[in-house]
């Protein structure tokens, strides 16, 4: 071969660097996973967040008592409810069940709710998104305009107005808060398009004569996705502590042997003076849970970072 | 080397003929109505054309639109006017589909070869991607048979190793090379359709020096094998002599000057190409001290308000009272002074014999007497 000659050898200029025994190159997510697990504050993150899903999932094993078990009735009087005790190792709540059973199976109603209402914001805005920063134009100013009037509306509010239409049901709560996600998930994955869209690596893409769908579909989006994954991860605390909100405004399930913090916190209020626990053992559990999902996306965003690679 | 090679054949057949091509970006103000308040003028007129096999160089300094032409004639970029041939086709009037289909032929190389490649894909997506949109190329349908995964992953490893790079490269992902090793993935891309012309827009500038010679070498070996016809931008003096057969000089989206690489460097006729020369540093302290510079005052004018008559004329250190700065000056070749090259000035035959000086003497630099 002429072209490998020796003036001119395969691999004169710096060395790779590969890590010893590693065959394959390492992708992008291979590499934010490799990040990820040197961060602290993922380690805590994850740990928080499987910690709940896992407490979630096995919440009929974990639980000492059966759920929304009013058996200990006698023992609340108006003025005080029964506090630890062997029997019951955080006491009971005002209607006479087991808190730590109840606290157990909140987990699940709140587990539910924040991946089901993530996923309707993340479909919803990721469609609107997909379409405002894939096809351009007219479609882009058309989307973005809806896009920003959903934006207006306070979120919470919006939630209220879809869950008051709805009724209250389980779903519909997940629905409204779903849909207060799908203007902030659009605009962000609109946003991150625009942003890859100018990149080179899609000029090259034009120039090597790749149709335009496949142009957008399998290298702008992929390329667009991290900061939609990260906001996902966010997104779910603030699930969480939304359905706590909803509840405590009356329009949470209206199945009263359905355990679920938010709930908890609302019939706490009357008892705030005398047993203060009430209120905040169900508000330790949500601010955990959301401190796990936040520290957990954060990370996620530092690893996926292009401008943090080290 | 192919220098010479047009004057020994006669004309060759011209691969690529670019005629009149301009690109005007609107200026667009308003806070809710958009109104078009005028353009810039990023390419303002350029005839030029490259014979199969040659290589054309475009040199000028940054904003001179060598960039915005290298897109407009593989349509990256929409012409505002003009025609671009390319081997008989007027590509800036193809439809989307038979454009598309076109493509294979006429490949880009780009400056920064990080920011070019799609960070999530792994060589081998990078190399074969090209074969799956238009498939094996009819000499290569003969050495890899039919169409499939197989032989597209076969050709894109033949593709690595001529531009040297190991076949571990294969699974590995750009961010994972050097910036040079990076580059020959972008050149291997661009060469895997076996197209017929390459467009490198600044393909060693991002490079570090050491490098430079070796992808430079590497677009040059590429040639002889491949047969490739090239249009390289570059705002490095040096890089261009040394690949190119013909130079162009741009200023302000036209051509000052276009003539053979070393016609060019020997004696250059266009103000502007005398300048840049001017500017190129010699290796030897002794006659660098002892050289003649010309400065050229003030910035690059807005091509969105380019100067009236000829461009250059606000920068000019051969201004002259008249003409210069009234009559827009033709791209011509000057038989009785130079045959086979063109310039785009006025005074270029008065310059060229001495009758015209630098008007200015303070633009001149002295030789440091010290």
């Amino acid at each position: 071969m002429t072209i490998l000659d020796a003036e001119q050898g395969p691999i004169d200029e710096g060395l790779f660097d590969p890590p010893a025994g590693d065959e394959r190159g390492t992708s992008l997510w291979q590499g934010a996973f490799r990040r990820l697990r040197r961060n602290p504050s993922a380690i805590v993150g994850a740990v928080i967040v499987v910690a709940f899903v896992l407490v979630a999932i096995f919440a009929p094993v974990l639980a000492p008592y059966e759920p929304a078990g009013t058996q200990w009735i006698s023992q609340v009087t108006p003025s005080s409810v029964p506090g630890p005790s062997p029997g019951h190792l955080l006491g009971l709540d005002s209607f006479g069940s087991d808190m730590l059973t109840q606290l157990i199976y909140g987990a699940r109603q709140s587990l539910i709710i924040g991946v089901v209402s993530t996923t309707i914001g993340l479909l919803g805005g990721a469609v609107l998104g997909l379409i405002a920063g894939g096809l351009g134009g007219w479609w882009d100013t058309g989307v973005m305009r809806i896009v920003d009037i959903l934006l207006s509306i306070p979120s919470l509010l919006l939630a209220v107005s879809i869950a008051a239409v709805m009724g209250r049901n389980p779903f519909a709560i997940m629905i409204a808060i779903g849909a207060a996600q799908v203007p902030i998930f659009a605009r962000l994955l609109r946003g991150s398009m625009l942003g890859q869209r100018r990149q080179d690596y899609v000029l090259a893409a034009t120039s090597l004569g790749l149709r335009q769908r496949r142009i957008v579909m399998s290298h702008v989006l992929p390329n667009s996705l991290g900061p939609v994954i990260v906001q996902a991860t966010l997104v779910l605390a603030t699930a969480i502590i939304e359905v706590a909100a909803l509840s405590y405004l009356g329009l949470g399930s209206a199945d009263p042997a359905i355990a679920e913090w938010g709930r908890m916190l609302v019939k706490a209020q009357d008892r705030l003076q005398s047993d203060p626990r009430l209120a905040i053992l169900p508000g330790i559990c949500i601010a955990i849970t959301a401190l796990g999902f936040t520290l957990f996306g954060e990370a996620l965003r530092e690893a996926l970072d292009p401008k943090s690679r080290r | 080397m192919t220098e010479g090679a047009d004057k020994v054949a006669g004309e060759p057949a011209k691969l690529l003929e670019v005629t009149g091509l301009e690109v005007h970006f609107p200026i667009r103000r308003g806070v809710v109505i958009d109104r078009t308040v005028g353009h810039v003028r990023a390419v303002d007129g350029v005839d030029l054309s490259v014979g199969r096999g040659q290589t054309f160089g475009l040199v000028g300094e940054s904003g001179c639109g060598k960039s915005t032409l290298g897109r407009a004639i593989l349509r990256l970029e929409q012409p505002t006017a003009g025609r671009v041939v390319f081997d008989g086709q007027d590509v800036a009037s193809l439809k989307a589909e038979p454009l598309r289909r076109l493509r294979r032929r006429m490949q880009m190389v780009f400056q920064d070869p990080l920011s070019s490649l799609n960070p999530r894909q792994s060589v081998e997506s990078l190399l074969t991607e090209p074969l799956r949109v238009h498939g094996l190329s009819a000499e290569d349908l003969q050495t890899y048979g039919k169409d499939s995964a197989r032989a597209h992953a076969a050709k894109a490893a033949a593709m690595l190793e001529v531009v040297g790079l190991p076949g571990s490269s294969m699974s590995r992902y750009p961010h994972e090379f050097s910036g040079g090793q990076r580059q020959r993935v972008g050149i291997a891309r661009a060469i895997v359709l076996n197209p017929d012309l390459v467009i490198a827009d600044e393909p060693v500038s991002a490079l570090d020096v050491s490098v430079q010679a070796q992808v430079i070498n590497l677009l040059e070996d590429l040639q002889k094998l491949l047969g490739l016809t090239y249009l390289v931008i570059a705002h490095d003096l040096a890089v261009v002599r040394h690949i190119s057969d013909t130079v162009g000089v741009m200023y302000l989206g036209r051509l000052a000057e276009v003539a053979s690489s070393d016609d060019l460097y020997e004696r250059p006729l266009h103000p502007y190409t005398i300048a840049l020369m001017s500017a190129i540093p010699i290796p030897d302290p002794e006659i660098e001290d002892a050289r003649e510079r010309i400065l050229l005052p003030g910035d690059l004018p807005s091509p969105a308000n380019p100067p009236s008559g000829c461009r250059f004329h606000t920068r000019c250190p051969f201004r002259q009272p008249t003409r210069c700065h009234d009559e827009e000056p033709e791209l011509r070749e000057i038989p009785d002074l130079a045959a086979g090259r063109q310039v785009a000035c006025h005074w270029a035959s008065e310059i060229a014999s001495g009758a015209v000086g630098v008007a200015e003497p303070e633009l001149l630099v002295e030789p440091t007497s010290s």
